[in-house]
């Protein structure tokens, strides 16, 4: 493997590592929100939350360029902030990867939170505990299968990235080089063999995660089968 | 006032409204029955303040519930046991129990030992919740609760779905924990549950209050659900075993001898609870009979409906109150009323025992 392809695999491991963590500090509280609310407002922030399940990732990838630009609301903040553009940078890709692998941590946290029946959170708070330590030492331990199946999808959905991050990013090295972009790079440069070597090493890493993702929820399915019986 | 005051009058959910107006004294245990889907469940959810419905709630003369106030949940500390499991199941029996514990004012604080001890938990302590069996689950979910130290305690249900061996033991459990003065407030269609337990009751039809009073009141009120009705009789406490006969009892109160089946030995201590419907009257001419018990009494008063079949007889045996239910018809035959010598009988095998330390006077 050449160093330009370890380091865009290192890349796409740092932009996934930092957007998990990004996805897991927005997606928890939003999740939470979200099972425990109805009406309207809920009903769009559903809606927009699964936006990118629906949308082709040049159409995300081409607003949130816009947004960035220095005419657009993201810019003008940042640009305020002498931050200067978001756009073809790692940050930026930060951003788009969030907003795009947003579905993918929520929707199962949403569904595990949903699943914690309401009287045990009722049970807790009337022994005294506060609405903060109900979710804490109840909600969060209940869903903990949710949890790591949310941070280990939206991780592997970082690093299967590439219309998104295309749009924002482009192809710098070791800046916004990732390697979906990278194994594009090799295929247009006719290097089959190079893209061979990367995109097996993405299969692989994408079977191993889904055989622990498949695993971790037929664990939680077979566990809360016996509790119920 | 020293307890709970709940007044609700408003709708719970589309087409269901609760209208409720009742006082629990601190120290004592108050039953709810009802059907199912009569409301008593929401009652109790609308006490914890884990739902809400117009009125007030007050505990002493603190308000958690008014036209200004609605107070959290976990500042009201009502601790309530749901019928269904809600302990932490990866969790161990003591970690759920310390769940409770840290939110035990300072001073009330008990330790694991001790509640394990009283809720028959001991070898329980270190299981995950999970592993539990239904009756286990909700002993440790009472236990829990109790640790919390709550002013009121309540439970939704606490037998129901309960073989009888984990019913029997569950009732023992409350039946100890009603007597050290914990203020009970317990919902259950179950009226010989509430025979046992509660001192007094209050009935609900369609979410609307009709009926409350002593258990005594309540029993022997002709307009009471049947169920209910069927629980009149009478709680005697600390009689002794005087003699203990191949398993049949011979108890004493005062100058009154019964025959229980009970296996309990000479000198242990006893309290029998006795139903109306399992004391018959004869005239006293004593013929041959199976019944163990025939007690010379005298009619104290009898109550009748024109609504009702059933006569409801006090009799005064030498000092010891009982209740009889017979038919009015059969009232006619024997032609005796209040004041006329008759014979209360009561079958053995019918006379419900306990050991003092679980019985308490309704």
């Amino acid at each position: 493997m050449s160093s330009a392809d370890a380091s865009a695999l290192l890349l796409s491991v740092k932009l996934a590592c930092v957007t998990t963590m990004v996805l897991m500090a927005i997606g928890i509280p939003l999740a939470w929100w979200l099972a425990r609310s109805r009406g309207f407002v809920a009903s769009m922030a559903n809606v927009l939350v699964a936006l990118p399940l629906v949308l082709p990732p040049s159409v995300l990838g081409f607003y949130l360029l816009l947004a960035m630009g220095p005419n657009g609301p993201i810019g003008a903040v940042t640009q305020s902030m002498s931050i200067g553009s978001l756009a073809f940078s790692f940050e930026g890709l930060v951003v788009a990867s969030v907003l795009y692998s947003l579905p993918f941590v929520v929707q199962p946290l949403q569904a595990a939170f949903a699943s914690v029946p309401q009287r045990m959170l009722d049970a807790t708070a009337t022994l005294g505990t506060k609405p903060m330590e109900v979710f804490l030492r109840v909600a969060l331990p209940m869903s903990r299968r949710g949890l790591l199946v949310s941070a280990i999808l939206g991780f592997a959905h970082t690093i299967g990235e590439f219309g998104v991050v295309l749009m924002i990013g482009g192809s710098i090295p070791d800046e916004t080089r990732v390697v979906s972009v990278q194994i594009y790079d090799h295929v247009e440069a006719l290097d089959y063999a190079s893209a061979h070597q990367l995109s097996l090493t993405l299969v692989v890493f994408s079977i191993l995660v889904l055989t622990l993702v498949y695993w971790i929820w037929d664990g939680s399915h077979s566990r809360s089968s016996e509790a119920a019986q | 006032m020293n307890g709970l005051r709940v007044q609700l009058n408003g709708l719970a959910y589309r087409n269901f409204a609760l209208d409720v107006d009742f006082a629990v004294t601190s120290g004592t245990c108050t039953g709810i029955f009802g059907r199912s889907g009569s409301g008593k469940s929401t009652l109790l959810r609308c006490i914890a303040g884990v739902q809400h419905i117009p009125g007030e709630i007050h505990w002493n003369n603190e308000a958690w519930l008014n036209r200004e106030t609605r107070v959290a949940a976990h500042i009201r500390r009502a601790a309530m046991v749901f019928q269904s499991p809600t302990l932490l199941p990866h969790r161990t029996v003591e970690q759920n129990l310390n769940q409770g514990l840290r939110h035990s004012p300072k001073g009330d604080r008990t330790t694991v030992a001790k509640l394990a001890g009283q809720f028959e938990l001991t070898n329980l302590l270190q299981r995950a919740a999970g592993s539990l069996s239904g009756g286990q689950q909700q002993r440790v979910a009472l236990a829990r609760a109790v640790a919390a130290s709550p002013p009121v305690l309540l439970l939704d249900e606490p037998l129901t779905g309960l073989d009888s061996e984990a019913q029997d033991k569950m009732l023992q459990v409350l039946m100890r924990l009603q007597q050290t003065g914990q203020t009970i407030l317990f919902v259950s269609h179950s009226a010989s549950a509430l025979g046992l337990l509660a001192n007094h009751i209050i009935v609900i039809s369609d979410g609307v209050q009709t009926l409350q009073g002593t258990s005594q009141e309540i029993f022997e009120h002709p307009l009471a659900p049947q169920p209910l009705t069927a629980q009149a009789g009478v709680m005697l406490r600390n009689g002794k075993v005087a003699e203990n006969n191949g398993g049949l009892a011979r108890v004493v109160f005062g100058d009154v001898e019964f025959q229980v089946a009970s296996t309990l030995l000479d000198g242990a201590s006893l309290n029998l609870r006795i139903l109306a419907d399992d004391v018959s009257i004869a005239l006293p001419t004593t013929g041959v009979t199976s019944i163990m018990n025939s007690l010379p009494s005298i009619i104290s008063s009898v109550a009748v409906t024109d609504a009702n079949p059933m006569a409801l007889l006090t009799l005064d045996c030498k000092g010891v109150r009982l209740l009889s239910r017979i038919t009015q018809k059969a009232l006619q035959k024997l032609g005796v009323g209040q004041g006329d010598a008759v014979e209360a009988q009561v079958k053995s095998a019918a006379i419900i025992a306990f050991p003092t330390d679980a019985g308490h006077d309704p």
